[in-house]
């Protein structure tokens, strides 16, 4: 039930609104989440709360980059995003996953901010800021707090946010060789769920072609946003050819049945996460593959 | 500090086609239903409600948007276009004549919508590709047509407006 709608122009009347109300309170970005968990549910359920609209604070909505970080505002839609020469520059693989959201409409209102509070296990921009480890900011009256983003889930649809706290700005630091990143996903919204598999790949390449680093962050097929460690250390230090590359991937498959189990979905799901990850590992290497 | 306004129902201003207009919503109504319900223009449609087919598109500052997505509050302010806006003194908007001539419109639902993520991309690209069509009416379904008559349709329209190229 809603006993109203609070809009406040600054962060700082924000946190005083948050501060009051606290867990009577809810804060309202692009509402694309929001106004459908509002009609998929019975309304009536749940304590009576203020919308806390943020839409109407500028200062929530940037894209920055001081000192080789780069500092994107939670306000801050999926379209600015795609559309951000820095990201392009800086990420280019978030810029594309961004530009994977729903639809044309939806990354119009749907916001970082709003996509990361969510914390659904098909976020699309949580594989590429997992891959460039990137932190969140929550901030309150109190004072604020940088939590990395693998630590601020603590699973499917929850978060380590406090009641009364805001997510100011997800932070990442430039990653050295931009140019050696991809995203893939498959499936498109009309599709069934099981078919949203995606996958974010950052890779770190020496003069001689041998990878010094890799992160691999797989989406849809693990409770919350993780690294497969597994897969990263079977790349770091070779040259890649097909078999280290193949097998780097197999342990992306393996590392999702390791923590989900064998589902009926399973043997769908493993072989083409698998080969969602081999195709990802070679594009972030500037090799095009089918 | 000055407490920040705690509102329950609000007479709220905005532009809606060029017109000035005030008025009262409360913390639940979405912009649809301002427009719909309060404002009469029924042009706009609602087809699931939850951001999936595009029929209640309307252009919000400038933007294409799912008017059942918006909470009315977040309207205070904006320019909002709706598909009642094209027309002018009785004519039709290019874009609707080629709607027409084309075929683009069987059952006529998802029209409105159509319509205006067309008229966004051609402000913005005036002589878009078939595929920079098809994506920007990607959030857009149509249940009748096939798309490609719509295709077709604002492709001709973006001659139709700018026919230097
Ligand atoms: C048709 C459709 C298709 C979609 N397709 C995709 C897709 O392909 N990929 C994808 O990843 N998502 C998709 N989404 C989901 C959604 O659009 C995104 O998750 C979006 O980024 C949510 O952002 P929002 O600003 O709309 O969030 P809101 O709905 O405004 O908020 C979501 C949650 O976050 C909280 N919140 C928002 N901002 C903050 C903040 N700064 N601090 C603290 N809490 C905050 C809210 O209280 C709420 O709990 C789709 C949604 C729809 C309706
Ligand atoms: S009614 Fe808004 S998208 Fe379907
Ligand atoms: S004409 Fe019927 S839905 Fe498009």
């Amino acid at each position: 039930m809603t006993l109203g709608f609070i809009r406040p122009k600054t962060v700082g009347e924000l946190l005083e609104v948050l501060a009051e109300y606290k867990d009577g309170s809810k804060i309202v970005a692009g509402a694309t989440d929001l106004l459908v968990q509002q009609r998929n549910s019975k309304q009536v359920e749940g304590k009576p709360l203020y919308l806390v609209d943020i839409t109407g604070i500028p200062e929530l909505a940037y894209i920055n980059v001081e000192s080789g970080v780069v500092r994107i505002g939670a306000a801050t839609t999926h379209r600015d995003i795609a559309r951000s020469t820095v990201i392009q520059d800086v990420a280019p693989f978030l810029a594309d996953a961004c530009l994977t959201v729903g639809s044309p409409q939806i990354r119009a209102r749907g916001t970082i901010g709003g996509n990361i509070i969510n914390a659904s296990p098909a976020a699309d921009s949580l594989p590429p800021l997992a891959a460039l480890s990137a932190q969140v900011r929550l901030v309150s009256k109190r004072g604020s707090r940088d939590i990395a983003i693998c630590d601020f889930f603590k699973g499917p649809y929850k978060t380590v946010i406090e009641p009364g706290e805001l997510l100011q700005e997800v932070f990442f630091k430039v990653p050295k060789n931009p140019g050696n990143c991809s995203f893939l996903k498959i499936g498109r919204r009309e599709a069934v769920a099981i078919s949203r598999l995606s996958v974010a790949v950052l890779l770190d390449v020496d003069e001689s072609g041998k990878i010094t680093e890799a992160a691999i962050a797989p989406g849809s097929c693990l409770p919350m946003p993780a690294r497969i460690v597994r897969a990263e250390e079977t790349l770091t230090g070779k040259v890649p050819d097909e078999e280290t590359v193949e097998a780097a991937a197999n342990e992306v498959g393996e590392e999702m049945v390791r923590v989900s189990g064998v589902r009926w979905s399973t043997p769908y799901k493993k072989p083409v996460i698998c080969a969602l990850t081999r195709r990802a590992i070679w594009k972030a290497l500037g090799v095009d593959v089918d | 500090m000055k407490q920040v306004d705690r509102c329950k129902m609000k007479l709220i201003s905005f532009t809606v086609n060029g017109t000035d207009v005030k008025v009262e919503i409360s913390a639940s109504d979405r912009l649809i239903d301002v427009l719909r319900d309060k404002l009469r223009l029924t042009g706009t449609k609602e087809g699931c409600g939850i951001g999936e087919c595009g029929a209640c598109t309307v252009i919000m500052n400038g933007v294409p948007v799912n008017s059942c997505l918006v909470p009315a509050f977040q309207a205070e302010g904006s320019v909002i276009e709706t598909v009642e806006g094209l027309e002018q003194s009785g004519k039709l908007h290019p874009l609707q004549e080629a709607f027409v001539d084309h075929a683009a419109i069987q059952c006529g639902f998802c029209t409105p919508g159509m319509l205006m993520s067309a008229l966004a991309l051609l402000r913005e690209n005036p002589h878009p590709t078939r595929e920079e069509i098809a994506r920007a009416i990607s959030g857009n379904l149509c249940r009748c047509t096939g798309y490609h008559q719509i295709i077709e349709a604002i492709e001709d329209a973006s001659m139709r407006m700018d026919p230097t190229e």
